[in-house]
């Protein structure tokens, strides 16, 4: 260990926090030395110790709280009413959740149902309109077959031979 | 600062040294019996910190019930991360301070709604005139336990509830620290100043009859 440092004016500044500290216990064994050694030498210093543990012991006359058993009881009670409220609010709160669940399920299965139906509708659907369209060429298949190309079958159609008129005839 | 923080991956020193703790882990699974045990064993004190703070008897039993409330439901997270007194402690100081903060808002309104004429409790005005009896005389047992009270309550809160957690619960530095959120060497500054404070009340009157 070094020498014994000298007192710097912060360890002068703490020496009131350390005689309080040293009433209570709470320094190391050198803090503890600096201050013994400071109480043999400080009249003045010993007088504050004798002062701050006299007001210290005066403490003792404070009130103290003699509880009976009402206070007790009533404690326990309102804590058991406590625990009680909160079981009944986790168990309305898993009720929500399983209904939540419940609704949400069904929900899921509904939309999951009504994107079947769309997508069945609209691949059939799709179909019969593909036939609806063709269908002035199919009632023509026959006569189209004369047809040697498609080329010509093309200039036919810009003509309007295939576009009906209002009795359902080629024009 | 958390004491019931980070789960702790194996048994914290304290189960093994503080009965107490064991006791409230007991009461983490459920046991009413160890719960009331706790209750049993640290009502009084409570009450009585509780008291020498809000300076109300009822209140302070309303305030210890709280605490003991708020203990039964935090008990499904607590983790031993201190000893259970400074855990207990650390509620009741929170509790403490927010019902001091309440009162003081309150009586601030009403001090506001009366145009200010309400009296003020300073000890000035509670002091009634010095005995005149010199250092050797008779002190009165009722009459000092006022006045130590009337001392104690002229300190701030925070030198308050340091010097009655020192005194009554002899907690260390270190606990009150963790009790009241405050670093260790900031505990010895607070409690050195609170005890200086006090002899500076408290000597008048016993070398001189004095009162404060």
């Amino acid at each position: 260990m070094n020498a014994e440092p000298k007192p710097t004016q912060e360890t002068q500044d703490d020496f009131p926090a350390d005689l309080v500290a040293y009433l209570d216990g709470e320094l190391d064994a050198e803090q503890t030395r600096a201050v013994e050694e400071r109480l043999s030498q400080d009249l003045d210093f010993r007088r504050q110790l004798r002062e701050l543990q006299r007001t210290w012991d005066l403490l003792d006359h404070l009130p103290t709280a003699n509880v009976d058993d009402s206070f007790t009881r009533t404690t326990l009670a309102m804590v058991a009413v406590s625990a009680a409220d909160d079981a009944e609010r986790v168990a309305a709160r898993q009720g929500r959740r399983k209904r939540w669940f419940w609704w949400t399920g069904m929900g899921a299965a509904a939309a999951a149902f009504a994107a079947g139906y769309v997508a069945v509708w609209e691949l059939v659907g799709r179909e019969n309109r593909r036939l609806l369209r063709d269908l002035p060429v199919i009632q023509r298949l026959d006569q189209y077959r004369y047809a040697d190309n498609i080329e010509f079958l093309r200039l036919l159609e810009r003509e309007g031979l295939f576009t009906e008129d209002e009795t359902g005839h080629a024009m | 600062m958390s004491l019931t923080g980070t789960l702790a991956l194996k048994p914290s020193p304290y189960e093994t040294t503080d009965p107490d703790v064991r006791l409230m882990l007991q009461v983490r699974d459920d046991n009413a019996v160890a719960f009331e045990e706790l209750v049993l064993r640290y009502q009084a004190r409570l009450i009585s910190v509780l008291q020498n703070l809000v300076r109300d008897r009822d209140r302070a039993e309303e305030l210890a019930q709280d605490v003991f409330l708020r203990v039964y439901r935090a008990r499904k997270t607590y983790t031993p991360g201190a000893k259970f007194s400074t855990w207990l402690f650390t509620i009741a100081h929170n509790v403490a301070s927010n019902a001091i903060r309440t009162q003081a808002r309150r009586r601030e309104v009403h001090v506001a709604a009366s145009g200010g004429a309400a009296s003020s409790q300073s000890l000035d005005a509670l002091a009634p005139a010095p005995s005149g009896q010199m250092p050797a005389r008779q002190l009165d047992k009722a009459e000092l336990a006022e006045v130590v009270r009337a001392a104690v309550d002229s300190l701030a809160e925070r030198q308050r509830m340091a010097i009655l957690l020192a005194k009554f619960e002899h907690l260390s530095y270190e606990d009150i620290a963790v009790t009241m959120g405050l670093s260790v060497k900031a505990v010895k500054s607070l409690l050195a100043r609170a005890r200086e404070n006090l002899r500076a009340i408290l000597e008048p009157y016993l070398q001189e009859g004095r009162r404060p």
